[in-house]
C-alpha cells in the first residue's frame, strides 16, 4: 500500500460544495480515473481517503489537502495527469507525493491555515493602523454558534487563535489581509469569525470580496510547515 | 461592486441560500455551449426541487439528446427553493438557466415535464418567475414556446390555456422533428401562429388553441373538436418502436449534492403486461419494449466510465419481468464486482426465486423489503387486478425472515372501487399474518428488531385506466377509513403510516380535469400555493378558495361517477389502449374477475394497432 498526499486547488466553480459533497466528488472523480484507490476492511468498506480540514462554503483555496492510499503503484505524474482529467471545473490536483510508512495523516497534523481575504471598505482608511489595532488586544470576545446545540452561541476569545494579521495589500478601497490563524482539531478558527471580531470593532465599515485559503500547515518544532513537505519519503 | 447579473447571481444570491449546490450548474458531464454559436436555445424545466428533478431518467435522456445536436442549447432549470425564489424576488432576478444563467424569457423554447400533479402550481410560478405570460392567449411574438410533455400530458388539459402546444408519448423521435420544424420556422422568418400550425402536423403534437370545447348544461363535455383544417381529430402518442435502436445517452450528470436516486439508472424495458386496473404507468407506457443484454452491457459499461457512479439500479416498472432478469444481473456482478459497484433492484416483485437474486445482490444489507399487496382481501385484489395472492405473500415473507430479514413495507392503497370496511380491516388482519409469520421463526435464527410497515395512500382514479369513470372515495370516508386501521394496528411490532387525503383529492381532480381548470391553478399560484407535494408548503385551505373564487366545485371531478358514454376531457387523446379495452376491464373489474398477464396471451388492449406494423413482447 501506497500512502499519498495530493494538493488541490478549490476554485470559485466548487466554492459551494459541501464538505461532505466534496468527498463523494473525489470519489466518483477517482473512480473515472482508474486510480487503484484502497478500500478499508470491515463490514461497509469505503475507500481510504480523507482531507486535511473542511473548507468553508463560499471560501475558495489554493492550499487544501487530500491523503489516499493505494493498492498498487502509480507514479505521481501519472496520478495527477488522469486525475486532473475527471475533476470537474473548479477542482485541481497541483502536487501528489509519496508519504513515508507511518506517517501522520494530514488532519492529525494540521495546525493553522492560511488566509488571504479581500475586503472592500466603504470609506478610505488606515488598514495598517486598524489592523494593529485590534491585534493589540489582549482577548477578543465574540458569540460563536454551536452547530451541535442547536446553534445556540457561546462567548469564545479568539485572539489566541490568531498568530498573524498583515496588510498585504491596499489599494484605495481595497485592502487584503493576509492571516494566519489556527486550525486543526485542538483549536480551530474560522475566517467568517474572525471577519466577525473585525466587524465589531471596526464597524460595519466593510463587504467581503473573496476569502481565500493560501496554505495548511503543521507545527513542526515550532515552526509552520507546508503539509506537502511533511513526511515525504 | 460591478457585476453582470451572471455574477451577481453567483457571488451575490447563492451565500444567501441554504444549498447553493442546487445552482451551481458546472456539474461533471453538464454541457456548456457559448451561445454564439447556437440556433436554438432550449430551457428543459422540471416544475419542482433540484433533488427530485435530477433523479428523471426522461430530463438525463432528452437532455443529452438535444445537447447532441450542435446547433441545439439545452439547459436545466428547477423550481428555485422557495429561499432561493425570495432573494431572487427581492433583488428583481428573474428565472435562469443552471448552465449558462441566462434568463430563459429569451430562449426559444421552456419545455415543461409533466410527472405528477400537484407540479403545476410550480410551472405558473416559475413561469412567473421568468417573467413570461403565464397564458398563452397572451404570449406574442418573441416570446419563448411553452410545451410540455412527460406521463399528465396524456389529460394536457387542465393545462390547456398554459401551454402553448403539447408533446404526447415518447421524446426520442418526436423531439428531434419538432426541432427540425422549427428550424425552417425561424428561417423563413414566420409568425409565432405558423410554427403551431407547423407542429400540429407533427404525430403526436396537440396544440389545444386548435380544438374547441363545448360543454353541456350538466357542465360535462358535449365535444372535443379541431376548430381549423388540416389537424388531427385525434391525437396519437408517439412511440419508439426497438428500444434498442432509441437514442440514449452516453453519459449522465454527477450532481454534486446528494439528490434523491443518485445512481445510474439504467432502464431495462418500458411497458408492463401485467394489466393493474388503478395503475395509470402500466396502461400508457405500452407497449413493454424490452433492451437486449449486450445492449445494457453496453450502456452500462459507458455509463460507469463516464460517471464514476458507485451504483447502477435497474429501472422499470416491474423489473422482475424482464425476460433475462438472472442472466443480466449475473453478468452485471461478475464484470462489476471486483470495482465494488452495487447494483440495485427496485420494483421487483418478491418471491422465492428473487429473494435469492436480492440476497446475490445485497450482499450486506438485510435491512428492508417492500411488499405491495395493494389491497386487504383477495376480493378487491381481483377487482384491481393485482394477481397476488395471500399465500404468496407469506411465503414471500417468510422467505425473506427466514433467511435474516427484519424490516418489511406492505404498500396499500384505501379507497379503491367497490372498497369496504371489510376489505380495510383485510389489510389489518395480513399485516399481522406478516407478523405472526416472523415469530414463527425459531429465536435464534430470526433478524432482530422486526418492524413491519403498513402504509396506505389513497386511491386517485386516473385517465386512461379501467377505473377512469369510477368515482374517487370522499376525504371523510378515507379519513374513517385510516382511523379504524390506526385502531387496528397498534400491535408491537406494526407501525402504520398514512397519508393525508386532501392531497389525492386535488390530485384527483387535477388528474382528470378539464381546461376549465387552467384558471383555478392560475389563482390558486396568487393565493400562495407552490411545492404542494410538499408537506410544509400544501395549503389546503387556499386551494378551496381558489376553486370557489372562480366557481368550480372541486367534487365533480372527483366523487361525480361518469357514465361510460361521457365525454372525457382526454376524448381526443389515443394512447393507444383502447376505450374498449378499458371498458371490458372496468366491466370485470365490477364482476370481480380477473385479466391475465398479457405477456402469456394477448388480451387485446389495442396497442399493437397504435402504429403500423406494430408488435408487443
Amino acid at each position: 500500500m501506497i500512502n499519498m498526499r495530493l494538493k488541490f486547488i478549490k476554485g470559485p466553480e466548487t466554492k459551494y460544495i459541501s464538505h461532505l459533497d466534496l468527498m463523494r466528488t473525489f470519489q466518483r472523480a477517482l473512480r473515472r480515473a482508474h486510480v487503484p484507490i484502497h478500500y478499508t476492511e470491515g463490514f461497509n468498506p469505503h475507500p481510504s481517503l480523507s482531507f486535511a480540514s473542511a473548507l468553508g462554503i463560499g471560501v475558495t483555496s489554493i492550499g487544501e489537502y487530500l491523503d489516499i492510499v493505494l493498492d498498487e503503484d502509480m507514479s505521481e505524474k501519472d496520478l495527477m495527469g488522469k486525475l486532473n482529467e475527471s475533476l470537474p471545473q473548479g477542482l485541481k490536483i497541483v502536487d501528489a507525493v509519496v508519504l513515508r510508512d507511518r506517517a501522520k495523516s494530514a488532519m492529525a497534523l494540521v495546525t493553522d491555515a492560511r488566509y488571504s481575504i479581500e475586503l472592500i471598505f466603504k470609506d478610505l482608511i488606515d488598514a495598517e493602523k486598524m489592523i494593529a489595532d485590534f491585534m493589540v488586544q489582549n482577548s477578543i470576545v465574540v458569540p460563536k454558534e454551536q452547530p451541535k446545540k442547536n446553534f445556540e452561541t457561546t462567548d469564545v476569545d479568539i485572539r489566541p487563535m490568531i498568530r498573524v494579521i498583515n496588510v498585504l495589500h491596499q489599494e484605495n478601497l481595497n485592502v487584503t489581509l493576509d492571516c494566519i490563524v489556527a486550525c486543526g482539531s485542538k483549536a480551530n478558527l474560522k475566517p467568517h469569525l474572525l471577519l466577525e471580531a473585525l466587524r465589531k470593532f471596526m464597524g460595519d465599515i466593510f463587504e467581503i470580496k473573496e476569502i481565500r485559503r493560501v496554505e495548511l500547515y503543521a507545527n513542526i518544532d515550532h515552526e509552520l510547515v507546508p503539509l506537502s513537505l511533511v513526511d515525504r519519503k | 461592486m460591478d457585476l453582470n447579473i451572471k455574477d451577481y447571481i453567483y457571488e451575490k444570491l447563492l451565500p444567501k441560500v441554504e444549498k447553493p449546490g442546487r445552482y451551481i450548474g458546472t456539474e461533471w458531464n453538464s454541457v456548456h455551449k457559448d451561445p454564439k454559436n447556437i440556433n436554438i436555445r432550449f430551457a428543459f424545466c422540471f416544475p419542482d426541487s433540484y433533488e427530485v428533478g435530477m433523479s428523471h431518467l426522461g430530463m438525463k435522456i432528452l437532455y443529452h439528446l438535444l445537447n447532441d445536436q450542435s446547433d441545439i442549447y439545452c439547459e436545466r432549470v428547477f423550481a428555485p427553493w422557495p429561499d432561493m425564489e425570495k432573494v431572487m424576488r427581492e433583488e428583481g432576478i428573474k428565472l435562469f438557466a443552471l448552465e449558462s444563467r441566462d434568463y430563459i424569457k429569451n430562449f426559444d423554447f421552456v419545455g415543461f415535464t409533466l410527472q405528477y400533479e400537484m407540479s403545476y402550481t410550480n410551472i405558473i410560478n416559475m413561469l412567473d418567475l421568468a417573467d413570461i405570460p403565464k397564458l398563452s392567449s397572451q404570449r406574442g411574438e418573441g416570446d419563448p414556446f411553452v410545451v410540455a410533455g412527460g406521463p399528465c400530458a396524456y389529460n394536457p388539459e387542465p393545462l390547456a390555456e398554459i401551454v402553448d402546444f403539447f408533446m404526447l408519448g415518447e421524446g426520442e423521435e418526436q423531439m428531434p422533428e419538432v426541432m427540425e420544424v422549427y428550424r425552417q420556422w425561424k428561417s423563413q422568418g414566420l409568425k409565432r401562429e405558423e410554427l403551431l400550425d407547423m407542429v400540429s402536423k407533427i404525430p403526436g403534437v396537440y396544440v389545444p388553441a386548435f380544438y374547441d370545447v363545448t360543454y353541456n348544461p350538466d357542465n360535462t363535455i358535449e365535444s372535443i373538436k379541431p376548430n381549423r383544417d388540416g389537424v388531427p381529430a385525434k391525437i396519437k402518442k408517439r412511440v419508439v418502436k426497438d428500444l434498442n435502436k432509441a437514442y440514449f445517452p452516453d453519459k449522465v450528470i454527477v450532481p454534486y449534492i446528494d439528490i434523491v436516486h443518485d445512481r445510474i439508472m439504467l432502464e431495462i424495458f418500458r411497458g408492463c403486461t401485467r394489466g393493474c386496473r388503478f395503475c395509470q404507468a402500466g396502461m400508457i407506457y405500452r407497449p413493454v419494449r424490452e433492451r437486449t443484454l449486450e445492449e445494457l452491457e453496453a450502456i452500462a459499461e459507458k455509463l460507469i466510465e463516464s460517471s464514476g457512479y458507485e451504483e447502477i439500479s435497474l429501472s422499470s416498472l416491474s423489473t422482475g419481468d424482464y425476460s433475462k432478469l438472472n442472466q443480466l444481473v449475473e453478468k452485471l456482478m461478475s464484470k462489476y464486482e471486483k470495482d465494488r459497484i452495487g447494483l440495485s433492484l427496485p420494483s421487483l416483485r418478491i418471491d422465492s426465486v428473487s429473494l435469492k437474486l436480492l440476497q446475490d445482490v445485497q450482499k450486506v444489507r438485510k435491512s428492508g423489503l417492500t411488499f405491495a399487496p395493494e389491497a386487504g382481501t383477495q376480493r378487491l385484489r381481483d377487482v384491481i387486478n393485482k394477481n397476488v395472492t395471500e399465500e404468496d405473500l407469506i411465503n414471500s415473507v417468510g422467505a425473506a425472515f427466514d433467511s435474516g430479514y427484519s424490516g418489511v413495507k406492505l404498500y396499500f392503497m384505501i379507497g379503491l372501487p367497490t372498497e369496504t370496511m371489510e376489505d380495510v380491516e383485510g389489510i389489518a388482519d395480513l399485516g399481522n399474518k406478516v407478523l405472526d409469520r416472523y415469530y414463527r421463526v425459531p429465536k435464534g435464527q430470526r433478524g432482530k428488531g422486526i418492524n413491519v410497515t403498513i402504509s396506505t395512500s389513497c386511491f386517485v382514479p386516473k385517465p386512461f385506466t379501467p377505473f377512469q369513470w369510477e368515482p374517487q372515495d370522499t376525504i371523510e370516508s378515507m379519513r374513517e377509513k385510516q382511523k379504524h386501521l390506526q385502531q387496528l394496528l397498534r400491535r408491537k411490532g406494526l407501525t402504520y403510516n398514512w397519508h393525508d387525503p386532501e392531497l389525492s383529492y386535488l390530485e384527483a381532480v387535477f388528474a382528470r380535469g378539464d381546461r376549465r381548470l387552467s384558471k383555478v391553478l392560475i389563482r390558486a399560484w396568487e393565493l400562495g400555493c407552490k411545492f404542494d407535494s410538499w408537506d410544509q408548503y400544501f395549503n389546503y385551505e387556499a386551494w378551496l378558495k381558489a376553486f370557489e373564487d372562480c366557481g368550480i366545485d372541486p367534487d365533480f371531478y372527483t366523487i361525480r361517477r361518469r357514465d361510460l358514454e361521457e365525454v372525457l376531457p382526454w376524448n381526443h387523446i389515443d394512447v393507444g389502449v383502447t376505450k374498449k379495452y378499458l371498458r371490458s376491464e372496468y366491466k370485470k373489474a365490477l364482476k370481480g374477475e380477473t385479466t391475465r398477464d398479457c405477456r402469456i396471451a394477448c388480451t387485446g388492449c389495442g396497442i399493437n394497432l397504435l402504429q403500423e406494423g406494430g408488435v408487443c413482447k
